[in-house]
């Protein structure tokens, strides 16, 4: 790699400014106004904090179900990573994608596609309600269980898609080796395939950890009396107890934070990558007996019909006029009465609209200032570099209503020469909040893709005579675009249909699909709320296939 | 004057010194090798040819004209990369004229030049191929393409056959020196293999620590190497022992004095002598002559290595045509008609 030029070092340390007030300045100046600053050190708000059981409550459930989700995804995800990558059955390979498809849909759409398929009136529920002739639904859809079941169904998919990963880049003659010093199967699983599917499986479970400490939909619509830290900061902000608000975004930011380390610690333990060529995975086994392959196939389509139920059911939800189902097995009308209110009201449209133009917005913000701070965080490397990577990845490990809660804070001040501006109540703030919460997915995977660029190819172009605009148009862009493509279509996903930050930040004009898909459903105006849900879902599913016909080419 | 001048480079990265103070000059149309063992900086000292480094003294000249301060797009130096750096998104003409297209050249007069330049790499016929559709030995020929389309001042070249097999690796560098004599350029070739550096250099640096330890024609490097590092890095070498008696002859043995050759004055004092196979041959043990025992034979085609312990216990190196059994007595000494062994001073270098 060509040393840096000294433009490039101004530009990094002006990236590096804009970076640190977008994402670090929040949350200092969060942790800041929750100790008292600037006016004297006070510690009376983490007094409060610490004196009251239901606060203690709240961290300890955001921890435990944390945890629990870690372990129930693993439980799924693994076994199935498994299956897909070392077994050949009919069907794999549209089961293969159809997997990861609950990774692929914001979470909101996900928990109300549950709550509509196993809520007390959803489909399923009144279906055995029925047929056992109940006449109380036989289960209620909240509490912990509730909540675990959601973060199980969405966050295997990490597990599922990191084994599968680390599995594919396995060198089979370290099995081969294995066996021939008279390894048995289970010997060779716990002392050779697990250790080396070790650092893949603590990414897995530090990303599930840190999805489920953050979750916001599943506990706040399921949770009902069972607080933890995000519903706990938003019901603390709506009620107006500021101070209580902002010691509890410090808590929880403390605890992310805390799950990192500790996480980074347990992972540097030991080498595990071989050194010297890699050699090729092992081939797929295809499962002989008859029995085993029926077997696989419908275990295969029984899982894949419990994963789109949910999705399915949402649709068919999007069909149902408002009152015409009431105490119906099935529902006896269905029309696109729904598709066409919404379509015929403006204001019901504004929320798609905004939506749309936020997310569009905010990924290409994201894209730009993401791309340029990987490359030079790899041109400038040293200290600048570091703080660049830094900065990219704070927003990754911060659960999204700590962020909201600390730009709602910090924006909501006017004292331009300190860098604050009272942008809350107008309409850049989602957009800014969406681009801080982008920035590690458009970042992080150009800077995989930039790493894995072979930066010799910049140099043949230069000795070439090529100047930067050309190389970059026609060597580096091209290269990178998949990279790119990645990280872009994850993050217009994620802010598409954010209800996290939303929730916190919205004004009326900007509310977004899933603040509506909210008010709908509180008034009771289900088949709305499912027709945005079905909006998002397909938007979301669309891009996910697109960006997937891309990895393919 | 030479056309291209390197004076007083130096360069560290870190702690770590990797050029210390080299000087070296190319005439126009000629290959220089730079030849060393990895870590002797020659492919750091190619990387500031190209402007890749930054020396933090020194001046790179070409014509007289200082082109220490020009990017490496605006020197117009052609480089041959290690593993070819080939684009992988583009066809291989797109490959070659991507130095001309980067210039503003299009259309005809862009295809004629790829076409010219396919032709003499001899891959007419492929313009439209995927890079991973074509064989190694064809990719190393692309990536000389592309560096010969601008018609650059100078072609560096980084260990360029390192990723060929051995026999695709002869045929290549055939092919790649008759190029370079066709296109008449100036170029620097890096290299680490003694072989690949006779068969193309004009002139050859061998490079070690930082410094150049010697620099010559390949014949000058192998028969009359200024230091024993040089000796050893070149070819196969045997070490003696002995002592200088100030009129050119070494004692080497009680009865058994040898004439040697020296830069300077005739040794007087402790030297090592330099035994190249073959300038020895074998001869009946008897007085006059080095005696030992064959310990192994090794036949490698065109000639049989004969490895003889001496009485002192040091290992001679012979070849020879007849084949001794293992384990007979039998005498060295040098072969008459050839330049006489060379000897330096004990301690004159890392032997």
């Amino acid at each position: 790699m060509m040393s840096p030029s000294r433009a490039q070092k101004w530009l990094g340390i002006g990236l590096a400014a804009v970076l640190a007030w977008l994402v670090g300045y929040p949350l200092l100046i969060t942790l800041a106004e929750a100790l008292g600053l600037p006016a004297a050190l006070d510690l009376g708000a983490f007094e409060e904090f610490a004196r009251r059981p239901d606060e203690w409550l709240a961290l300890w459930q955001s921890l435990w179900i944390s945890v629990a989700s870690v372990l129930l995804a693993a439980v799924i995800g693994v076994p199935l990573g498994f299956l897909f990558a070392r077994n050949e059955f009919p069907g794999r390979r549209l089961l293969g994608s159809l997997v990861i498809l609950p990774v692929a849909l914001p979470p909101l759409v996900g928990v109300i596609a549950f709550l509509f398929l196993y809520g007390e009136s959803g489909l399923l529920t009144r279906s055995v309600q029925l047929v056992l002739g109940l006449t109380s639904a036989p289960w209620r859809l909240d509490g912990p269980g509730a909540i675990l079941l959601v973060h199980a169904y969405s966050m295997y998919v990490f597990f599922y898609l990191f084994t599968r990963a680390a599995l594919a880049r396995f060198d089979a003659s370290v099995l081969e080796a294995a066996a021939s010093l008279g390894a048995g199967r289970r010997r060779t699983m716990t002392r050779v395939t697990l250790p080396l599917l070790m650092p893949a499986l603590v990414g897995a479970a530090l990303l599930t950890f840190m999805t489920a400490l953050g979750s916001f939909s599943a506990p706040y619509l399921f949770g009902g009396g069972f607080r933890v830290m995000p519903t706990q900061i938003v019901v603390s902000k709506l009620n107006g107890q500021l101070a209580m608000a902002r010691v509890e975004t410090v808590m929880l930011a403390g605890v992310a934070f805390f799950g990192l380390w500790l996480v980074r610690r347990l992972d540097s333990g030991g080498q595990t990558t071989a050194g010297g060529v890699r050699g090729v995975a092992p081939g797929r086994r295809r499962l002989q007996s008859p029995g085993a392959r029926v077997a696989a196939a419908v275990a295969g389509w029984a899982l894949a019909l419990f994963l789109l139920l949910p999705h399915m059911t949402l649709i068919l939800i999007s069909f149902v006029p408002p009152v015409s189902w009431t105490t119906e097995f099935f529902p006896p009308v269905l029309n696109g009465d729904n598709y066409r209110t919404l379509l015929a009201e403006t204001e019901r449209l504004r929320p798609v609209f905004n939506s749309l133009w936020m997310a569009l917005v905010a990924t290409a913000v994201a894209l730009g200032l993401g791309g340029l701070a990987a490359r030079l965080t790899l041109v400038l490397k040293g200290r600048l570099g570091r703080s660049l990577e830094l900065l990219l990845a704070i927003p990754w490990a911060i659960p999204g209503t700590v962020f909201a809660v600390a730009l709602a804070m910090t924006f909501s001040v006017r004292a331009a020469w300190m860098g604050r501006f009272v942008l809350v109540g107008t309409v850049w703030i989602l957009p800014l909040a969406y681009i801080v919460r982008s920035l590690p997915l458009t970042g992080r995977s150009a800077l995989a893709g930039l790493r894995q660029f072979d930066t010799r190819l910049e140099e043949a172009a230069a000795s070439l005579g090529a100047g930067w605009s050309y190389t970059w148009r026609r060597v580096i862009l091209p290269l990178l675009k998949p990279a790119l493509a990645a990280g872009a279509s994850l993050a217009f996903i994620t802010t598409l249909g954010d209800f996290v930050t939303s929730v916190v930040l919205y004004t009326y004009d900007t509310r977004p699909v899933s603040v509506e898909i909210l008010s709908s459903l509180r008034l009771q105006d289900t088949g709305v709320a499912a027709v945005y849900g079905v909006f998002l879902m397909v938007v979301s599913a669309t891009i996910f296939l697109l960006w997937g016909r891309q990895e393919d080419v | 004057m030479s056309f291209l001048r390197l004076d007083d480079i130096h360069k560290s990265f870190g702690e770590q010194v990797v050029l210390a103070g080299i000087s070296l000059a190319v005439e126009e149309a000629q290959t220089l090798v730079l030849l060393g063992p990895s870590g002797s900086g020659k492919t750091t000292l190619l990387r500031i040819l190209a402007g890749f480094e930054r020396p933090e003294r020194g001046r790179v000249e070409i014509d007289g004209r200082d082109v220490g301060g020009l990017k490496p797009a605006r020197r117009n130096f052609g480089m041959v990369f290690q593993h070819y750096a080939l684009f992988p998104h583009l066809t291989v003409a797109q490959n070659i004229g991507f130095g001309l297209a980067a210039r503003g050249t299009k259309g005809p007069e862009l295809d004629s030049r790829v076409g010219e330049m396919l032709e003499l790499v001899e891959l007419a016929g492929f313009e439209a191929r995927a890079i991973h559709e074509i064989s190694g030995g064809q990719q190393q020929r692309v990536a000389l393409a592309r560096a010969l389309a601008p018609a650059p001042r100078v072609l560096l070249l980084d260990e360029p056959l390192s990723n060929l097999d051995p026999g695709l690796r002869e045929r290549t560098r055939r092919q790649l020196r008759s190029v370079l004599r066709r296109v008449g350029i100036t170029a620097i070739w890096v290299t680490h293999e003694q072989q690949e550096a006779f068969d193309v250099g004009d002139r050859i640096a061998l490079l070690d620590d930082g410094r150049v330890q010697q620099l010559g024609t390949a014949e000058d490097l192998y028969a009359r190497p200024v230091s024993p590092f040089v000796a050893d890095f070149v070819g196969h070498s045997s070490w003696l022992r002995g002592r200088g008696d100030g009129t050119g002859r070494v004692v080497l043995a009680p009865g058994v004095s040898w004439e040697v050759s020296c830069d300077g004055d005739p040794p007087a004092g402790e030297v090592d002598i330099l035994l190249r196979p073959e300038d020895a041959r074998l001869v009946d043990p008897a007085a006059g002559a080095l005696v030992g025992t064959v310990r192994q034979t090794r036949f490698v085609g065109h000639t049989t290595y004969v490895e003889v312990e001496l009485a002192g216990g040091a290992l001679v190196l012979v070849t020879s045509v007849h084949v001794p059994a293992r384990e007979t007595k039998v005498g060295v000494e040098p072969l008459g008609g050839r330049p006489s062994p060379r000897a330096f001073e004990r301690g004159s270098g890392d032997r």
